[in-house]
């Protein structure tokens, strides 16, 4: 019989597995609103982070947040779907509406030349990790950060193009000036090349 | 792994790359839908999709930021309009039953606890624990009303008792703070009797005024489950 949550006093991520996490989309799930006030106060300043990282302009990620936990409280019975961890679903979620945001604007300042989002890009290619960083993360971020590293510095670039400001490859092969089916099998490689890395 | 020199060629690091792909929002609209199709069937598709969406969430993620109060409002106020927080205990209760089931399954499950309700169902709970603490509780379906009450074992300075209901398988949900008589009473006319049979009360330590987080914050005081009388 669940009696598990008894001795939670604190709310911040750092201090919330991912059971509790799990447990919150569960209830959200069944419409349970103290749930969604608990993964809030839990998730939003990291997934404000992450808005912000993306979109690089306060008022935008404000909106992108709320649009982020409006579809968390309407999706949260599917987020098992695909396999996702709790916090890697809530992230995706917020990273898709925000480059969704992102694209938008892009768009309308006339496409590729737009420098929206360069800030977020150069903060991903900062060596080490920031005071704020939770210790996981950390050690998640500066693996990823590294392997990055050992790649050619243009394959990098696109690679966090394409997660951070959301590039097309048609947007890629313009700044890298090549031709978009070079563009595509050059990032396929630095992706395969990135795993390996990974995961050795 | 040796480098996939064949990234046409098909086979495992093709669908890798594809997935990182798709991760990434590179694909076409037409691509994406075939590759969702695939995503949908295949559960090794979803796995290297799982790895990449893991692997590339570390670039997003490690410059926590609390966002301003007033966003939590203005998502409060859309997405729960002005709804008092009694309804709350509604929308769950309904939920625990019917799953998140559309309007019509809600009626439905009106209709079929409206015959049993005509035969009176009585519960009651001994709650107890290792600490001390005892109470009795009653419910009876005529009125849907749940009535607890302490025998012994007061709450100490500036804390206080509070009830929880655990169907199988839910989160507690706070049913009162016990009053300085060391009473609650609270409405489960909402909840079908035959949820309640069987379903869990605890009592929890409490800071004064009750948990704020919607979860018990205290030590689990006393614990018992509602049986037919």
């Amino acid at each position: 019989m669940p009696l598990m949550p008894v001795t939670r006093k604190a709310t911040t991520l750092a201090m919330t597995t991912r059971a509790e996490i799990e447990s919150y989309l569960a209830r959200i799930a069944l419409g349970e609103r103290e749930a969604f006030d608990l993964l809030y106060a839990a998730t939003s300043a990291k997934l404000f982070g992450v808005c912000l990282r993306i979109l690089n302009d306060r008022a935008a990620a404000e909106e992108a947040l709320q649009e982020a936990y409006v579809r968390i409280w309407q999706r949260a019975d599917r987020y098992r779907v695909n396999g996702l961890s709790p916090m890697t679903w809530l992230i995706t979620v917020t990273r898709n509406l925000a480059i969704d945001r992102l694209r938008a604007r892009k768009a309308a300042a006339g496409g590729v030349g737009s420098t929206a989002g360069e800030e977020a890009l150069e903060r991903i290619a900062d060596s080490g990790p920031t005071p704020e960083d939770a210790a996981v993360a950390a050690s998640e971020g500066e693996k990823l950060r590294g392997c990055l590293r050992e790649l050619p510095p243009d394959r990098a670039e696109a690679v966090a193009r394409a997660y951070m400001m959301g590039d097309t490859y048609q947007e890629l092969a313009t700044r890298f000036d090549v031709p978009l089916n070079t563009m595509r099998t050059w990032l396929r490689r630095a992706l395969m090349t990135l795993r390996e890395c990974l995961t050795r | 792994m040796s480098m996939p020199d064949d990234i046409n060629g098909g086979g495992r690091d093709d669908d890798r790359a594809l997935a990182a792909e798709y991760a990434l929002g590179l694909l076409t609209g037409e691509e994406a839908a075939s590759f969702e199709d695939r995503l949908a069937r295949d559960p090794s598709l979803r796995a290297y999709y799982a790895e990449w969406c893991e692997t590339f969430s570390a670039l997003a993620d490690g410059a926590d930021t609390e966002a301003p109060a007033a966003v939590k409002s203005a998502l409060d106020r859309r997405l729960f309009g002005q709804r008092s927080p009694g309804a709350t205990l509604v929308r769950w209760a309904l939920g625990a039953v019917v799953g998140a089931a559309a309007a019509g399954a809600v009626a439905i499950v009106g209709v079929l606890y409206v015959i049993p309700s005509l035969t009176q169902t009585v519960l009651e709970a001994r709650i107890e624990g290792e600490a001390g603490v005892t109470l009795t509780a009653r419910y009876e379906s005529a009125d849907g009303s749940l009535t607890a009450a302490r025998l012994e074992g007061a709450p100490g300075e500036g804390r206080d008792h509070e009830l929880w209901l655990i169907l199988p398988g839910q989160a507690p949900v706070s049913l009162g703070l016990l009053d300085a008589e060391g009473r609650v009473v609270a409405d489960l006319s909402v909840v079908p009797a035959e949820a309640l049979t069987g379903a869990l009360l605890a009592v929890s330590d409490e800071p004064e005024g009750g948990s704020t987080t919607g979860a018990p914050t205290g030590d689990v005081l006393a614990v018992g489950s509602l049986t037919v009388l």
